[in-house]
């Protein structure tokens, strides 16, 4: 168990290691917060006893065991999902990509030519993915369950119960949280974890974490009965920072950075899955010093609508200036409002996403503390 | 109220321009993060600019749109736009815009309050914890709470054009799905003995034997409890299922009529234009008129290929024919090549988007409108700024203006 025993370092004082990392200033409620839950106690590797371990030992975005990405459609979240689940791989961790498909759908990914769809398939070393079907996911949660394959024929196949079932709003997308929650407990025979990380990809619809509320739901609605453990087992790993990490994506624009900021209230306030980092997408690299941008400012009363080619390489030049400045301000809005760590990652100059852009962004990942600590000193 | 000839119903050229003419509904769709708010608001004004006495219906929470339409807030009734501004820039608006904020929140709500036999039944639905979840948080609940309102605007008033901005959805059609599928399980028979449940308790024998079976399972998968709290809530609901399907029979009758046209907002990303595209043979299969597509956010290369391969040192005689006066001449050249390494990255990214549009003109039917806004520098926060868009979209439809403009000033 020599790998989960604290080090003397980090016992000291936990709060501060964690300022180190991110470079964030907490409050003294939080530190006390930080210091009591250091000494949960969590169940060991081998499921056999318990060791305590402090909750805040530093953990990239992608060391935690089930990893959510949430964020509105349009701001890279899939994307940003596959870059940590390739982070998380490179370090050596079995990763599953959980993506979540609507019917039928199957994708690949820039890393093979692999189909991902309903069964497991790996995509690269250490790198697996699935994109559960509804149909497939209720039969393996509902075989789970019942152990009776006539049961399940009988009943889930019965087109009155489908009918019903299928018109029940949020069905799909609650099967498939399910699901995630079954792979995160899966064990192999010596009793350790099947998945050290499972990066979840869930549906942008609204909210996308409207979904992850099911859980807390039932566990009010119903006060006893297999729901009601299971919901509450699944609360315990949504709220557990030891093992679950939420991280949010967004873009430096006005309505993306408004909605980010609303999200994370709403976590905050319904759910308390702990939210670890928000990942800022496409940001342009400053790429004029102070004076350049100065001195082509004051060109910019001579540009021509027509003019000739340097007008033209002036006006770019500006509109990548306006756009930097528009983000760099989002990006101080997300600062100052979230007290999140946020990571950049680069708008990438590319015709596709390809596997070196998402290689790029897993660096990023596995960087982080260097990046982190560069920005604090 | 005028009902305009439906001319362009299903034919593939009804482009913006006709369908603001001709059509009483417009309702832009798309998936999330691409503007449609403000796409929607820009047809919206163009129309009334046009003369037409419009309605905008928009989903966007934030006050950034009232802002930029020069109001403080919109709220679930219309309020008016005043337009004048569009007098001091030197075109007199010929119709009237409205604009109001559709409370999704409360939505079904109202839906609930409308339709409930008694107080009783309405405090016991809105209190249910389902019913909180489902209403608010759940797929296709936003879809359907906009189409409610829809039905209600279309019946109920006489604005000769609504444009209905649409909450993005992940499962491309699920305004029209959601109340399809619930109405479907609703009639089902399965329903039928769920909602009766309640009044017995389970394995009292008076169901069916089949049904009893069917429970037993149920029960064991989720616990008694759960099935009879599920079931005392799908139970205060029975009496308001006629008014529901009523309700959502019309609308669908008003979707699939020849005055409504369907917009597809997208970016010009592959993620978003290929939902844009599964979202444009969903509707065509459900027989919807679409009028086509508009492409917000398309980046524009500002400079020719060439240029972007010359000599940074001729590029220096000529900044400093502009007066442009640096340092040194290591600085200036620095300088050239930074702004030939910045055009070159446009480039990337317009060459990009250009390969994406021409993939979707591809794939749908020849002469499909493709509308196209470009990406601009600053964001939108004033009735100008709504026209500049204005005048890219219904200007220019057909091709991208050539990059020469000054950047970016909205």
């Amino acid at each position: 168990m020599a790998t989960l025993a604290p080090s003397a370092d980090e016992r000291i004082d936990p709060a501060n290691s964690v300022q180190k990392l991110y470079g964030q200033k907490k409050s003294a409620s939080e530190e006390t917060q930080l210091i009591t839950r250091s000494t949960r106690r969590f169940r060991s590797r081998s499921g056999s006893r318990f060791v305590t371990i402090p909750e805040t030992t530093p953990k990239l975005p992608h060391e935690h065991r089930f990893v959510i990405v949430a964020g509105k459609g349009g701001v890279g979240k899939s994307t940003i999902s596959m870059a940590l689940a390739l982070a998380a791989a490179k370090a050596g961790r079995k990763t599953l990509l959980y993506q979540f498909g609507t019917q039928d759908s199957k994708t690949k990914t820039p890393f093979s030519e692999a189909t991902v769809g309903e069964d497991i398939v790996e995509i690269r070393e250490n790198l697996f993915a699935v994109r559960p079907s509804t149909e497939s996911g209720m039969r393996e949660y509902v075989l789970l369950k019942l152990k009776s394959k006539n049961a399940y024929r009988l009943v889930f196949e019965n087109s009155f119960i489908k009918k019903l079932i299928d018109g029940i709003p949020g069905v799909n997308e609650l099967i498939w949280l399910g699901k995630a929650f079954n792979h995160e407990r899966e064990r192999e025979h010596d009793g350790s974890p099947t998945w050290d990380t499972i990066v979840l990809d869930p549906p942008a619809t609204g909210h996308s974490l409207y979904l992850f509320q099911v859980p807390f739901v039932i566990r009010e609605a119903v006060q006893s009965g297999p729901f009601h453990r299971e919901a509450v087992e699944m609360i315990e790993l949504l709220t557990d920072p030891e093992r679950t990490a939420l991280h949010l994506v967004t873009l430096p624009e006005e309505m993306p950075v408004n909605e980010c900021i609303q999200l994370k209230a709403d976590v905050d306030a319904r759910m308390g899955i702990p939210i670890k980092s928000l990942v800022v997408n496409g940001v342009f690299s400053d790429l004029f010093s102070e004076s350049e941008v100065h001195a082509l400012n004051t060109l910019r009363p001579q540009l021509e609508e027509d003019g000739g080619i340097i007008d033209r390489l002036v006006a770019a030049g500006l509109f990548r200036i306006e756009r930097n400045k528009l983000q760099r301000s989002y990006i101080t809005k997300l600062h100052n409002e979230l007290g999140l760590p946020v990571i950049e990652m680069p708008q990438y100059f590319v015709p596709e996403l390809d596997k070196e852009v998402l290689a790029d962004m897993a660096s990023r990942f596995l960087e982080l503390p260097a990046a982190q600590s560069r920005e604090t000193a | 109220m005028s009902k305009p000839a439906s001319r362009c119903h299903l034919e593939p050229n009804c482009n913006l321009d006709r369908a603001i003419a001709e059509k009483r509904v417009i309702i832009c769709v798309g998936p999330g993060g691409v503007g449609k708010t403000t796409i929607s608001a820009v047809i919206a004004l163009h129309a009334a600019m046009q003369g037409r006495r419009v309605l905008v219906c928009t989903v966007d929470p934030a006050k950034r749109l009232a802002n930029s339409l020069g109001v403080s807030e919109l709220g679930d009734e219309a309020s008016e736009i005043a337009l004048e501004e569009f007098a001091a820039l030197g075109e007199q608006p010929k119709g009237s815009l409205s604009a109001m904020m559709l409370d999704m929140k409360h939505a079904f709500d109202r839906l609930v309050r409308d339709h409930a036999p008694d107080a009783k039944t309405r405090a016991e639905i809105l209190d249910n914890r389902f019913y909180k979840y489902f209403s608010t948080s759940l797929a296709g609940t936003q879809e359907y709470s906009a189409m409610e309102r829809l039905y209600e605007l279309y019946e109920t008033t006489d604005y000769e054009l609504i444009v209905l901005d649409t909450p993005p959805t992940v499962h491309a059609l699920d305004f029209l799905d959601a109340p399809n599928r619930l109405f479907e399980a609703i009639d089902s028979s399965a329903f039928d003995w769920l909602a009766k449940k309640s009044r017995i308790r389970v394995g009292l024998g008076i169901i069916k034997l089949g049904t009893g079976y069917v429970l037993k399972v149920l029960a064991k998968l989720t616990g008694a409890d759960f099935l009879r709290e599920f079931s005392a809530f799908i139970q205060s609901f029975s009496g308001m299922w006629e008014g529901f399907k009523r309700r959502a029979v019309r609308t669908k009758e008003i979707l699939s009529g020849d005055d409504v046209a369907f917009f597809v907002i997208s970016g010009a990303d592959s993620v978003a234009l290929e939902e844009a595209r599964y979202l444009n043979e969903r509707l065509i299969e459900e027989k919807i008129g679409v009028g086509g597509f508009v492409i917000n956010r398309v980046h524009q290369s500002f400079v020719p290929q060439p240029v972007l391969c010359a000599d940074p040192a001729e590029l220096v005689g000529r900044l400093q024919a502009m007066g442009f006066v640096g340092d040194e001449l290591g600085d200036m050249l620095a300088l050239a090549q930074r702004l030939q390494t910045n055009a070159r990255e446009f480039h990337v990214l317009a060459n990009r988007d250009q390969a994406q549009l021409a993939r979707l003109s591809r794939s749908v039917a020849p002469g499909t409108p493709i509308h196209k806004v470009p990406f601009f520098s600053t964001d939108i926060h004033s009735l100008v700024g709504l026209n500049r868009i204005r005048s890219e979209l219904f200007g220019l439809s057909e091709e991208l203006a050539p990059a020469q403009r000054i950047p970016g000033r909205l």
